[in-house]
Order: C-alpha cells, then sequence, then structure tokens
C-alpha cells in the first residue's frame, strides 16, 4: 500500500539486540583476558590503559581495572615524571567519560580524585565545571557532592563561594537535603558565633529562619526543609542553654513557635508543622506547656498512625523531663525550706541566748 | 494547466491555515490521497508570518483577501467566498522620518550600527527595510503550553522536527492602580523565591493551585463550587490581592465572571506545563507561529499530499444526492469524497465576533525576558488584553529591536480596544527624546481586527467541512482538537497522526529494484512538495 512503511517488530528488534550482546561478551572476554596476562607479566604500558580504558567506558564499574591503571600511573609517574601530566589529562579524561555513562559510579569520582593528588598543576576551573554539570542534571547526587567537597578544599576555594552556590540550588529547587547540609556545614564556619565557634552568628541565624520559613510556608509537606529548620534552631541544644546568648535564642523559639503557629492554622493536617510546635513548645516551656504538648502529640498519633510509637515516646519523655523538673524544684524548695527553718531556730535560740544573758 | 492535480482525490482541502493543515497532514499520513489548495501565494492563510517587505506587499495589494469577479450561475452549488474581508480596519504607521536625512552613510557601517545598538540620530525606515527579513510579524501569534494538545501531537507525529522552539521566560500582570508590571510566580521555586508575597499568601496560593490539580483526579471535592464563577470560588476561599491577580489574570488566563470549570482547567493546564521544558508553561514558536501550519503540510507532503498555492477555487460542486462531489477550481474539476473549507472562505459562514490585533516594533524592552507574556487585566468587564513580547532570539526581530503582539476580543476596532494598554506601556518614538523617559518606543506600529466565523450546522454536504481560523486565545490547543475532530468524523476507525517510525527501524526492500521504485517515488513527492 502506499505511503505505509514498513517497520521492525519487537521480536526482530529483540533477536538484533541479542545477537548484539553475544558478539559484545566475545570482545569483553578476550579484553580482560588480555588484560590479566599483560599485568602478570608486568606490562603495566600504553596499551593496558587503552584496553582497560575501553572496557571501563563500557562498564565504569570494575573497581580491579582502575587499580591496574594506578599501578600503571604510579609506574609511569616514576619512570618519566616529565611526561605524567599528559598522562593524568587523559585519566581525567577517561573518568569524565565514564561519568557520563554512570554518575553514580563511586570508582570513577574516587579514580579522578586519586589522579588530582598524582599531577603537578590542575585546573581546578574545570572540575567545577564538571561539578556544575553534574548537579544541574541530578541536583541530589552525593558522589559528586562529595566530590565538590574534596576539590573545594584542595583548591582553596573560598566559603563564601561555595554558600552562594548552596543558595543558588536551593532557590532552583529547595528539595535538596544536600544542599541544605551542606549549609549546615559552612554557615558556622564562615559567620561562627561570637559566644560559641560552632554555633551560628544570631544575625546570620535569622536570615536562615527566614530563608527556611519561606520554603516550610511554599510547601509544608517537604521534610528537607523541616530537617535544617530542626537543625537551625536546636543545633548545640546543651551549650545554648548555659551561654549567654539563651534569652536572644529564646526569642528566636517564640518567634518561630508563632509562625509555625500561623501555618497551624492553615495546615490543620500537617504531620510536620504539629511536631515542629511540640519542639518548640517544649523548649521555650516544657513545664507550662505540657497540656498542649500532650493534645498535639495525641493529635499527630491520629493524622500519622505509622509512626505512633515515636509520638508516644515523645510524649512520655516529655512527662519525665517535666517530672525531673518538678522533683529539682520541689526538692530544692525542700532544702531551702529546711535552711530557712533551721536558719530562723539559730537565729531564734541567739536571741533566746542574748536574752538570757542580759 | 501544466501540473497534473490526483482527481479524483479522497480529501481537498482549501485554505492552508492551522487547523486545515493539521486535517491535510493527518490524512496523508493514513495513506488518504490529499490534495490542498490556497488562492493566496504564501502558506498559512489568517496564521501566516511575514517579514516586512511581505507584509507590505500584502498590506498594498490587499491579497490576504484576493477579489474573485468570477460569478457562477449554477443555483445548486455553493460559491467560495473569496471576497471576504477577513482582516481588516487595517492601519498602519511609521514613527520614523523616511529617507536617511544624512545622506550617504556606508551601507555596511549602517548595518552594523543597527545590529549592534540603535542609533536614534540614523534611524530610518529605509534603514528598517534592509533589515526586512529579519522581521517575522505573525497574524495570530500564539503561545505553546508544554504539555497541551499541540506540544502532544507535534511529539506523537514526528513534526516537531521541522520546528524549533522557546521557553517564555516571563509571565507577567498588571497592578490595577499603579500600572506597573507584576511578575506572576509560577513554579514551586517562583513561589519560594518571590519577594512581592508574604509566607501567608504564599501557602495559599501552593494550596490553591494544588487545589486545583487534585480535583482533576477527585473532582468531587470542590463540588460544592461548581455553581458559581471564578472570582466568587476565590474569595470563598479568602484569596485576595496579588495573589487573586496571578490566578485570575496569569494562571487561569480568566476574568472575575469566567465558569469555574474553565478557570479550573486552565489551572490544571498551565501547572502541569511547567517544568517541562522551563520554568513558565509556554513554549514560543522561533521565527513565528506561522511555522507550524507549514509543519503541518510538509509533513502531508512527505506522505504524498499535493500541494498548489496561487490557485482559486469557485465553487462546490453538489451532486443530485445533495453530496458535495468535488470542486471547480481554476475552471478544472476536482473531485474528492471529503472537502474542508476553512471558514473564512465558506459560502454559508457568517461573522460572529473578532479579534483585535496590534503589532509594534520598539527600541527597548519592557522585561529582561526572551519572551513575556503580559495579561493587561480587564477594565469596564472588556476583556484582558495579552501582550507577547519577543526579543531577538526568538528570531522575530535584529538584534536591538522589539517585536511587541496585543491580543484581545474584539469590541469596537483594534486602535481603540487597545489603545489604553499601548498607551500604558509605549510612547511613539521621537529621535531627540530625553533618554530619562524610561518607555519603550514604538517606531512603527500595526493595527487590524481579524473576523471570527460561525459555521451554522447543517448547511452544508454531509461531507463538507469547516475548519475554524483564529481566535483570541492565547495557545492552540482548541485548533488541535477541533482538528482531531474533523479528522476523526472523516475517518472513525483511523488513527490521528500516529509516530512516524525512526529512520533505523525502517526496512528498505533489498533487491536493487525496489531501492530504485522508492527513490523514484520518493522523487515524486519532493516534485510535489515543489509544486
Amino acid at each position: 500500500m502506499h505511503g505505509r512503511l514498513k517497520v521492525r517488530t519487537t521480536a526482530e528488534q529483540q533477536e538484533i539486540k541479542a545477537k548484539e550482546r553475544a558478539k559484545k561478551m566475545v570482545i569483553y572476554k578476550t579484553a580482560m583476558n588480555l588484560i590479566f596476562s599483560k599485568r602478570k607479566s608486568g606490562e603495566l604500558d600504553d596499551e593496558i590503559l587503552k584496553i582497560t580504558g575501553q572496557v571501563l567506558t563500557e562498564n565504569p564499574d570494575i573497581s580491579t581495572l582502575w587499580n591496574i591503571r594506578k599501578e600503571t600511573i604510579l609506574k609511569i609517574k616514576d619512570a618519566m615524571p616529565d611526561l605524567i601530566d599528559s598522562y593524568i589529562s587523559k585519566e581525567l579524561a577517561l573518568t569524565e567519560q565514564c561519568i557520563r555513562v554512570n554518575p553514580k559510579s563511586y570508582n570513577s569520582w574516587f579514580h579522578r580524585s586519586w589522579v588530582l593528588d598524582q599531577g603537578s598543576s590542575v585546573d581546578f576551573h574545570n572540575e567545577f565545571l564538571l561539578c556544575d554539570k553534574c548537579l544541574e542534571l541530578d541536583e541530589r547526587n552525593f558522589h559528586c557532592w562529595d566530590y565538590r567537597r574534596i576539590i573545594v578544599q584542595k583548591s582553596k576555594t573560598s566559603l563564601e563561594n561555595e554558600l552562594q552556590f548552596s543558595t543558588d540550588k536551593i532557590q532552583k529547587n529547595f528539595s535538596n537535603y544536600s544542599s541544605w547540609h551542606y549549609r549546615s556545614e559552612l554557615l558556622p564556619r564562615i559567620y561562627p558565633s561570637s559566644s560559641d565557634e560552632s554555633l551560628l552568628d544570631d544575625q546570620k541565624l535569622a536570615e536562615e529562619c527566614n530563608l527556611v520559613q519561606n520554603a516550610i510556608f511554599t510547601d509544608p509537606n517537604d521534610q528537607s526543609a523541616w530537617f535544617y529548620q530542626r537543625w537551625l534552631l536546636f543545633n548545640g541544644d546543651e551549650k545554648f542553654r548555659t551561654s549567654s546568648s539563651h534569652s536572644s535564642l529564646l526569642l528566636t523559639l517564640n518567634n518561630e513557635l508563632e509562625s509555625c503557629q500561623q501555618l497551624h492554622d492553615l495546615e490543620p493536617d500537617n504531620k510536620w508543622v504539629k511536631l515542629q510546635v511540640c519542639e518548640l513548645l517544649r523548649r521555650i516551656n516544657g513545664l507550662g506547656n505540657e497540656t498542649e504538648i500532650l493534645q498535639l502529640v495525641q493529635q499527630l498519633i491520629k493524622v500519622d498512625p505509622l509512626r505512633k510509637g515515636y509520638y508516644t515516646y515523645f510524649g512520655n519523655s516529655t512527662i519525665l523531663m517535666n517530672l525531673k523538673k518538678k522533683i529539682k524544684k520541689e526538692f530544692t524548695s525542700l532544702i531551702l525550706n529546711t535552711l530557712i527553718v533551721s536558719g530562723s531556730k539559730i537565729v531564734e535560740e541567739n536571741q533566746e541566748k542574748r536574752t538570757g544573758q542580759s | 494547466m501544466a501540473y497534473d492535480i490526483p482527481s479524483p482525490c479522497d480529501l481537498l482541502v482549501i485554505g492552508t491555515g492551522l487547523t486545515e493543515s493539521i486535517v491535510a497532514s493527518a490524512a496523508s499520513r493514513i495513506g488518504k490521497q490529499v490534495v490542498h489548495v490556497d488562492h493566496r501565494n504564501f502558506y498559512g492563510s489568517n496564521w501566516a508570518t511575514f517579514s516586512f517587505n511581505n507584509l507590505q506587499n500584502i498590506l498594498g495589494s490587499k491579497s490576504l483577501n484576493k477579489d474573485s469577479t468570477k460569478t457562477v450561475e449554477e443555483t445548486q452549488n455553493l460559491n467560495i467566498n473569496l471576497n471576504s474581508n477577513t482582516i481588516c480596519n487595517i492601519v498602519e504607521k511609521w514613527y520614523l522620518p523616511d529617507e536617511d536625512v544624512q545622506g550617504n552613510i556606508d551601507n555596511q557601517k549602517n548595518l552594523e550600527e543597527t545590529i549592534n545598538k540603535v542609533p536614534k540620530e540614523t534611524l530610518t525606515k529605509s534603514e528598517i527595510l534592509r533589515d526586512s527579513r529579519k522581521f517575522n510579524f505573525d497574524l495570530s501569534p500564539k503561545l505553546l503550553y508544554s504539555r497541551g494538545e499541540m506540544v502532544d501531537v507535534l511529539i506523537t507525529s514526528g513534526i516537531c522536527r521541522y520546528a524549533e522552539f522557546k521557553n517564555v521566560s516571563g509571565i507577567y500582570t498588571v497592578d490595577n492602580v499603579k500600572r506597573t508590571l507584576l511578575s506572576v510566580p509560577c513554579s514551586r521555586a517562583d513561589i519560594f523565591n518571590s519577594k512581592d508575597i508574604t509566607m501567608i499568601e504564599k501557602r495559599l496560593l501552593m494550596k490553591m493551585l494544588s487545589m486545583c490539580v487534585e480535583c482533576e483526579t477527585k473532582p468531587e471535592e470542590l463540588k460544592e463550587d461548581e455553581m458559581g464563577n471564578f472570582g466568587n470560588f476565590l474569595n470563598a476561599h479568602k484569596i485576595q490581592g496579588k495573589v487573586k491577580k496571578y490566578l485570575i489574570d496569569a494562571v487561569a488566563m480568566a476574568t472575575d465572571s469566567t465558569n469555574f470549570h474553565d478557570a479550573v482547567k486552565n489551572i490544571q493546564k498551565f501547572v502541569r506545563s511547567i517544568g517541562r521544558y522551563g520554568n513558565t508553561p509556554f513554549l514560543w514558536t522561533l521565527y513565528g507561529s506561522g511555522e507550524l501550519p507549514q509543519c503541518f503540510c510538509r509533513c502531508s507532503a512527505v506522505f504524498g499530499g499535493v500541494y498548489c498555492l496561487n490557485h482559486s477555487t469557485q465553487t462546490i460542486v453538489i451532486g443530485s444526492d445533495g453530496q458535495a462531489t468535488g470542486i471547480v477550481s481554476d475552471n478544472q474539476n476536482l473531485k474528492a469524497k471529503f472537502i474542508l473549507i476553512e471558514d473564512c472562505l465558506n459560502p454559508v459562514a457568517t461573522i460572529k465576533s473578532g479579534i483585535s490585533r496590534a503589532i509594534l516594533v520598539t527600541n527597548k524592552a519592557l522585561t529582561s525576558d526572551q519572551a513575556a507574556l503580559i495579561t493587561f487585566p480587564s477594565v469596564n468587564s472588556k476583556d484582558p488584553v495579552r501582550i507577547l513580547e519577543l526579543s531577538a532570539s526568538t528570531m522575530v526581530c535584529p538584534q536591538g529591536f522589539y517585536v511587541v503582539h496585543l491580543i484581545t476580543h474584539q469590541v469596537t476596532t483594534a486602535v481603540e480596544d487597545l489603545k489604553e494598554a499601548i498607551d500604558t506601556f509605549f510612547t511613539v518614538f521621537e529621535s531627540n527624546k530625553n533618554e530619562a523617559l524610561n518607555k519603550p518606543q514604538i517606531i512603527w506600529s500595526l493595527h487590524f481586527n481579524i473576523n471570527e466565523y460561525n459555521s451554522p450546522a447543517g448547511m452544508l454536504p454531509s461531507n463538507v467541512y469547516s475548519s475554524p481560523g483564529p481566535n483570541s486565545s492565547i495557545d492552540f490547543d482548541d485548533h488541535v482538537i477541533q482538528a482531531r475532530n474533523i479528522f476523526k468524523s472523516m475517518f472513525p476507525d483511523e488513527d490521528f497522526l500516529p509516530r512516524v517510525p525512526d529512520p533505523e527501524d525502517i526496512i528498505l526492500e533489498g533487491s536493487l529494484e525496489d531501492v530504485l521504485e522508492e527513490s523514484k517515488e520518493n522523487h515524486k513527492e519532493a516534485q510535489n512538495i515543489h509544486e
């Protein structure tokens, strides 16, 4: 019939594929045999680099081959130190190609960072470009985030630069644990608090609180933002309590509580906001807010029954904590009372003595 | 006739507008013999795109609607309506001096200057016309929803390979009081980053969007709101201020009084389309929307459709059984099983309403986007004006210039309907004007109206179909749906534009004769396209 095209059927396509696969298998086996026999006889030369390279571009996850390449590179570095840089750039090209094949290949990323240590000079600009590209394709590729941290260290890039990078990533899509986490590592190093170097500066803390609140209000079901907020507010809990900035922290917590309660009014069924309100109430005044906390715990069990045990534990631990506080308080007042009573007795006795003497 | 038009054919299409071209390509694709004629000498009918010179020639000769003086006596037949003034109230204005006052400046240098920056002292009409081919003016500019009907059909059919697209990068509405642009946050990231609305407003906006999307799968949830209009619905959900403006003007492409269901459908399409190709839901066709009818025609020609431009048609011949048997075209009888005619040529169609259009060439951008969609909201219950601002990167003008399209429903004439919107954002070009005036200046403007038609049911023979011309909506989807319906009613059991197989899956016949045979046929097809 006119205008009709003959198209391969799926069976034909499968047959073609099976043939191709068999052919690949033969090539793979010959290549592997050749590599192992060459290594046995100590022929760590350009040819072995070529063959391992070809196999690795097809399958970048054969650690043995990467290790043979490392051996070869080290040997060349010993024998011909002048030529090493050109070999390094070939290794970089190969790993880049392998990362393209499998962006989550542990071996490729590791080999790349190993290679960086072997050469005399590295163009870090290229490395950052590679990271940018990979993180654009998959913003949560932790291999690449790790590699980025390695090159930041090696190249001594400014941390402010990296903070900006993390901000850009979050602005593109805030459901990004990797980027929030990166911030939490960078911020205290760039803006340490005056009282404690491991904590965040007050003003920066307020800015970050605002940023994460915007994310939470935009999508209260996204847990990455809640986790970051938890880190911001409750990180170094114990230290804060004893530090001088206690009152400013209390202010921050109260502000956060207010906006969380606003959100709770808008989203009465959201478990994250309920839990956060509980956490905040407990920290601001666990004893005074006990009934409210326990009410919220009951609601949490209702909206999220799968985590019933966790919420019950939360409630019980609050009660226990409050009990401890009460006991401590009563114990203190008991001692105080005893002291006062015994103190006044001494005074009385003294007075009696004095009056007796006079 | 020097060339051979196949007769009888399966489908004869009159007019190369978008709907006609889609049906033609769909019919050719399933192996039907299609003959596609147009009395105009260009593709696209009222959807066409023109360069500066072509536009001026056409305005001059009025060949948009060529007069037909021939009268046909046979009363039983239907005379094709070639002299309908579908495009009317045309007002063209230049705000530049005609000639280069400074005399003989080196042409090359002038051109370079135009490309780099607009040098106000030397900018003249002749200079712009020298770059005529770099301008692409659409009669009916439209956008594609990234997950709309048009994109779907372009992808499944493989016709997308004939055209290129760019994402619209900004969507705006206008503050009612201050008359300034308000950027509409489209995606979740936009809403998160927005500095214009409070956190509570962000929550309400997100909640409304997800509510509208969810009611696609759970329609019962919004039952109680079904009766009212969209404005009341938003009020009932306490949505006010900027968020309400965003939702009505941009996301729902609606007005206060729009029916609730239509608005929610638009919101669903808007939200679905975000993030597929970029941050906004819309795509713009590079070199102008007039590319699309041509893409479909090309697909039709590849599958054996025969094309004849500049070919006038006189009558639809009706047989004794009341069915159309074919048409008389340039004194030739062409027989066809089905006939499709664009409604501005349809003898029984009547004018229903119209579109008010303006095209401006300006020297400065309103926005920093490569392509921006601005909604100028409705005043006094008039329809909103949609404004498309296109930069040189969308291939519609040379560097340093901007093409602005304005589209609204016709109330009086294009000049009056669009005056308020134009005066709000633009001023006319004056070479000595103070630079401090920030409004973009209009270098050239064209106003016109396009009629929309009604084709009453039952007035045409059952094998003659009438297809709609452009409307005032911002996207193509209505027309794709109508084209599919026409196709389905002609060929009920056939697939509408099925996928074209990949080249590596096509089995070429083994023997040399077969290959030669096929290449001969391909050659024939190529000739057909050429014609």
